[in-house]
């Protein structure tokens, strides 16, 4: 016994030991070094490319494109100095900038870009869901040094917010598959910030400024980007000091409110949450002329002030916050459950014994499925479901991590976002476009988004993109319910950030202004 | 006669080395087969983790000239005829998430669990050994009631929810400890920050597994109590714990070497769960993640690293039990 | 029946009595020497004592918080307060008080009535996953015990091979294959994943009794092999393998926690006490300690005392008296 005492006491002594080495370790393991890196905790990446993961913040901070968007969402050149505009030849001619390099010391050329466009447009193995932007374009060539030339099947009033896409480097993905290519993860770019190494043991990304970035050299020298699966862990992260700037949902971000030592920076963004219908169902088919009633059956606020905690908007049209939409007329479904009742009537539903709807034999129940690893949407889901049952109407929730078309879901809880120009619901909308996944079909819609996309006056696209508000409300495809703030906290040792500018879906798009940006650890 | 010997024993080694060889290949080849066949039936298709929401967009044709790329058409046998020649060759094929070969997706990850690993195991065990002493010490005594109370409590406390709550105390209220990761930017070279980053899953892991395998060594220590030399032991004047350490503990060393060996599977579940607890890059929540997102490529090759860890510990375990003792040969041990 | 067993063992000894036997020493003159005397002198006394012994062992706090739990559980519609599957919207993040007895979550849940209608599928979880498995558990490990040497190893080592992939990832792929759990998929895809090791003591045990003359005579007569398993075989496996069948419950509970964590579990609208442990994560941020704490305890107190129960049926192991 007493030799086990002894070694008890021994591995004792020796633990206590080793704890406070690495207590006082703690003390000093942030001192060096790391006075101007940002550390960004961030969702999981998989590719940095801007072809394949245009929604995204490190893309469009490795590279740039020929236009670039400034804090009002209106696109201005980047890599271009300037463009003309050939009316009649539907030509864009642009004037591209002779001096840039790429990341890894080579120079880039028109190649580059034309190679970019000719992918995005020819490439038949590539695939991605921005393609649909590039299909007027009818060819790329360069008709003068320094000069590019694209040909317009049609005129497409989106397609200066279309060639912000970022340029990839011709001499690396040449021959390859663009969607496996290795340099989607050794990316080099044109753009501000430099990719350094991916550090997949360390689950980080880490970059650095620039230096020979043609425009402003961004201040903070170094980004290292955390990839966090969990969304509780960025707050986590935040509040033990591990990461200096995050997005939060608004519950955890309400938490930091006051909190000394840090800043709460809350964006305006796009990004609407709904439960969008999926009308390949038979469900839907039979039954598409109640979709619009379900919104007096539903409480938004009630799901704002809780779910968001008041970090939001009652939603009632897709392109609301947009600068062409927000047309009030088209908000006509107040929270009332008597008009609601009344109306179920109008359309022939009767409640059941089980106080479910029931129409000719079919009871109104349908299943949405909810990306589980968010959990606002979960939650968003859930009450969305519970408020819809207690007016009568069965909404079950099914759970995944990747949306599966095929299963024969009757819909899904779409997150959605038209930051800039409005005509990026055209592929949403319009019958059979490329993105329309819930095979939506209105002719009114169809003939005003046609319109919004041909028309070049700035007034009549405006009282057309309205018209097609209030037209859309009458026979909905999605029940629409909040926008969503977006809500990013920081170290109060950041500064910089600038919530003029108007997100994206998730809140993408804090990095417009990141040259700016200024860190004082 | 002693040269004889020494060349049967020889002998001996080469073939357990010969048929332990054969069993990996045929266990690997079975969990292969089971898992590639599984992966398939799962509802959900595969180019969906490859293209994304992206897929929607894409034709008939378009759908078709991908499937035809990643080899998805062809019937399921010749896919895995495919996937063995090349998995023999090294090439485990691509991780339809992460769009690159999975074994550079899965190599940095690897180390990571085995650091996690290894470090929890060895405690794990170490304090499995000196708590069942103790408890067989004092058998029956408060201390061994207390012992077996509080590792009852610890073993069923769900490893998540207690990693929840210490990192509520030892994360956020005192920030002592990094909430998530394996080490910070910059410090992977530094052992000190590897250690931090390690406290909290290794004291999850311990806390979690240290119970199981004590009490069973407790018990085994127990029954050893109960044969006769320990009586001639402590007639001859040995203290009760030199008998408990240097006769008993030694007799039950084969069992707990099996249990060692076994224990392994259950080690490395737990680094599933605390991984994901503690965002830590491993290949257990890159497992999780390529299961839901339908990542075969991923998981198989996950799949086969796992029962590769574990054939191997277990021959390790059989080859040092025969050389402790010969005659143990294939000694059966009965784990939960 | 302690000293019978060490009399051949030592002989010394042994003899050092015989040579006392012929003197008239009195009882009162010996001083009764030896490792665990006391408790050897006590294991003389009568039956009575043992049965005492048993009676004070017996867990009735366990099997009475058993009890009310499961019948909590079952008739919680009787007493709760609220509606477990409502979102009281207007109090969000309520400490326990007078009306939220264990507070609200996040979304307005009320801990108290949820907590009881969770422990009831989590409750049915575990039991029915615990049978899955015993049954098969006890098929597999008959089937082995009684078949020829070549089959019951090649039985053995299959059921090996499958208890050596780590559970997690056997239970990831088996959930992945279904799309939408319920209680019930659950229960079987951990009854499948769980009846290796029960199938090999079940083996085990089954060879030391299958060449009994009873059996034989059993087989002669023409039973069929499930007649011998049910009337021979189980009656004499049940004592040794109750104790891991009861404490499975509490590892199958756990079980099912810890795949709601990873995301695998129920979907959101049905809730356990797994799910209410996964929302601990969130939870945290937002101290709110009392979705933590309940939840956790709760389940906690469950798993305890059915071990506890479980324990009645470990009492015939390790036999005798210690040495030491």
């Amino acid at each position: 016994m007493k030799i086990v005492c002894k070694k008890l006491k021994a591995s004792l002594m020796a633990s206590v030991l080793a704890l406070g080495i690495m207590l006082t370790g703690i003390a000093n393991a942030f001192a060096d070094d790391m006075a101007n890196t940002l550390v960004y905790a961030g969702e999981n990446e998989d590719t940095i490319n801007p072809i394949l993961n245009n929604h995204q913040e490190l893309p469009t901070i490795i590279f740039s494109g020929l236009f670039k968007y400034d804090a009002k969402g209106n696109p201005v050149p980047d890599l271009a100095t300037a463009y003309t505009y050939d009316e009649k030849n539907m030509i864009y001619t642009f004037t591209i900038r002779d001096t840039v390099t790429w990341h890894d010391g080579k120079p880039f050329t028109l190649d580059d870009i034309i190679f970019t466009y000719t992918s995005l447009t020819k490439d038949d193995r590539l695939t991605a869901s921005i393609l649909s932007n590039y299909e007027d374009i009818e060819s790329i060539t360069s008709p003068a040094p320094w000069q590019i030339a694209i040909k317009m099947k049609r005129y497409n009033a989106a397609m200066l917010d279309n060639f912000t896409i970022g340029i990839i480097p011709k001499h690396l993905f040449e021959g390859h598959d663009i969607n496996t290519a290795p340099a989607n993860h050794t990316p080099v770019g044109t753009g501000r910030y430099k990719f350094i190494e991916w550090d997949t043991a360390g689950g980080m990304i880490i970059l650095e400024r620039n230096e020979k970035y043609y425009d402003k050299v961004p201040n903070i020298e170094r980004i290292v980007y955390k990839t966090v699966a969990v969304e509780s862990t960025k707050a986590l992260m935040l509040q033990s000091g591990e990461a200096d700037l995050a997005w939060l949902n608004a519950k955890y971000a309400e938490n930091f409110k006051g909190k000394a030592g840090f800043k709460n920076i809350d964006f305006i963004t796009a990004d609407y949450r709904s439960a969008s219908m999926d009308f390949r169902t038979e469900f839907w088919q039979k039954n598409g002329d109640s979709i619009g009633v379900l919104n007096y059956a539903v409480d938004k606020q009630a799901i704002i002030n809780s779910v968001l905690n008041k970090e939001g908007v009652p939603a009632y049209s897709p392109i609301q916050l947009n600068a062409f939409g927000g047309n009030k007329k088209a908000d006509i479904y107040p929270y009332d459950l008597a008009k609601f009742a009344a109306e179920m009537e109008k359309l022939g539903w009767k409640k059941d014994a089980d106080g479910i709807y029931e129409r000719n034999g079919q009871k109104f129940s349908f299943i949405i499925q909810v990306r589980d690893y968010e959990e606002e949407r979960i939650d968003i889901a859930n009450i969305l479901a519970r408020q819809l049952k207690d007016a009568g109407v069965e909404m079950r929730i099914m759970p995944v991590t990747r949306f599966d078309w095929k299963a024969g879901y009757n819909g899904f809880l779409a997150g959605f976002a038209v930051e800039f120009d409005p005509d990026g619901i055209y592929k949403d909308f319009v019958t059979n476009a490329s993105d329309n996944t819930m095979h939506y079909s209105n002719p009114e819609v169809d003939e005003l988004l046609k319109k919004g996309r041909a028309t070049a006056n700035i007034d009549k696209r405006k009282a057309t993109y309205q018209a097609f508000e209030e037209a859309y409300a009458k026979r909905p495809g999605h029940l629409l319910v909040a926008y969503l703030h977006g809500n990013y906290v920081s170290t109060d040792k950041l500064s910089g950030l600038n919530t003029e500018r108007i997100l994206g879906h998730h809140a993408v798009g804090v990095m417009w202004n990141i040259e700016e940006w200024t860190l004082s650890k | 006669m002693k040269h004889a010997l020494i060349r049967n024993k020889g002998f001996s080694l080469t073939y357990t080395g010969l048929k332990f060889l054969l069993q990996l290949a045929f266990m690997l080849l079975i969990l292969a087969i089971i898992v590639f066949y599984v992966a398939r039936l799962t509802p959900g298709d595969p180019l969906q983790s490859f293209y994304g929401d992206a897929v929607q967009s894409m034709t008939q044709e378009q759908l078709d000239a991908a499937r035809d790329r990643l080899g998805l058409n062809e019937p399921i046998y010749i896919q895995f005829g495919k996937w063995i020649e090349h998995a023999v060759q090294g090439n485990f094929g691509i991780s339809l998430r992460y769009k690159r070969p999975v074994l550079d997706v899965i190599s940095p990850l690897l180390g990571n669990t085995l650091i996690l690993g290894v470090i929890s195991y060895t405690f794990v065990f170490t304090l499995a050994i000196g708590l069942a002493l103790i408890c067989a010490r004092y058998e029956d005594k408060w201390i061994d009631r207390l012992i077996c109370k509080i590792g009852t409590i610890a073993y069923y406390t769900p490893s998540f929810w207690l990693g929840v709550v210490l990192v509520l105390i030892f994360s956020i209220n005192l920030q002592w400890l990094p909430t998530s990761g394996a080490y910070d930017y910059g410090k992977s070279k530094d052992w000190l920050n590897w250690a931090k980053h390690l406290i909290l899953p290794v004291t999850i892991m311990v806390a979690s597994h240290f119970w199981y395998y004590a009490y069973m060594i407790r018990n085994k220590l127990l029954d050893e109590l109960r044969k006769d030399y320990v009586l001639l032991a402590r007639a001859k004047g040995m203290s009760k714990m030199s008998v408990l350490v240097k006769h008993c503990l030694r007799n039950v060393m084969p069992t707990v070497i099996n249990i060692m060996a076994v224990s392994v599977p259950h080690i490395i579940s737990g680094t599933y769960v605390v991984e994901t607890v503690f965002n830590f890059p491993g290949i257990g929540l890159m497992a999780v993640s390529s299961a839901k997102y339908h990542d075969y490529n991923l998981l198989m090759l996950i799949v086969l690293i796992t029962g590769f860890l574990v054939i191997i510990s277990s021959f390790i375990a059989q080859v040092i039990n025969e050389r402790i003792d010969p005659r143990i040969k294939g000694a059966e041990i009965i784990t939960l | 029946m302690n000293t019978q067993n060490h009399a051949p063992a030592n002989p010394e000894l042994q003899a050092v009595r015989d040579n006392f036997s012929h003197d008239n020493f009195t009882a009162e003159d010996f001083r009764i020497v030896g490792a665990n005397f006391e408790e050897q002198s006590q294991n003389q006394s009568n039956e009575q004592d043992t049965a005492k012994k048993k009676f004070k062992n017996f867990p009735f706090l366990s099997v009475f918080t058993l009890c009310a739990i499961i019948l909590g559980c079952f008739f919680s519609h009787l007493f709760v307060n609220h509606d477990p599957t409502q979102f009281y919207l207007t109090n969000l993040n309520t400490p326990p008080n007078s009306e939220f007895w264990f507070g609200t979550d996040s979304l307005g849940r009320d801990i108290f009535s949820v907590l009881w209608n969770g422990g009831r599928a989590s409750i049915f979880i575990g039991i029915t996953s615990t049978i899955i498995a015993t049954i098969m558990g006890i098929i597999y490990g008959c089937i082995s015990g009684c078949a020829s040497t070549f089959i019951d190893a090649v039985m053995m080592r299959i059921a090996e091979m499958f208890q050596s992939i780590p559970v997690i990832l056997t239970l990831l792929l088996l959930l992945s294959l279904q799309e939408k759990q319920t209680p019930l998929s659950i229960s079987v895809i951990i009854g499948i994943t769980s009846w290796f090791a029960l199938a090999r003591i079940v083996r085990a045990e089954v060879r030391q009794i299958r060449n009994s003359e009873y059996i034989l005579l059993s087989r002669h007569m023409g039973a069929s092999f499930f007649w011998i398993m049910r009337k021979h075989l189980i009656p004499n496996i049940v004592s040794a393998i109750m104790f891991i069948v009861i404490s499975s419950i509490s590892t199958n509970m756990a079980m099912e926690a810890t795949l709601s964590f990873l995301g695998l579990g129920l979907p959101p609208e049905e809730l356990s006490l797994g799910s209410m442990l996964a929302l601990s994560n969130r939870a945290l941020l937002l101290n709110t300690w009392w979705v933590i704490i309940f939840p956790g305890v709760f389940l906690l107190i469950t798993l305890f005392s059915i071990t506890q129960i479980g324990h009645i049926f470990r009492q015939e192991n390790c036999k005798g008296f210690s040495n030491l």
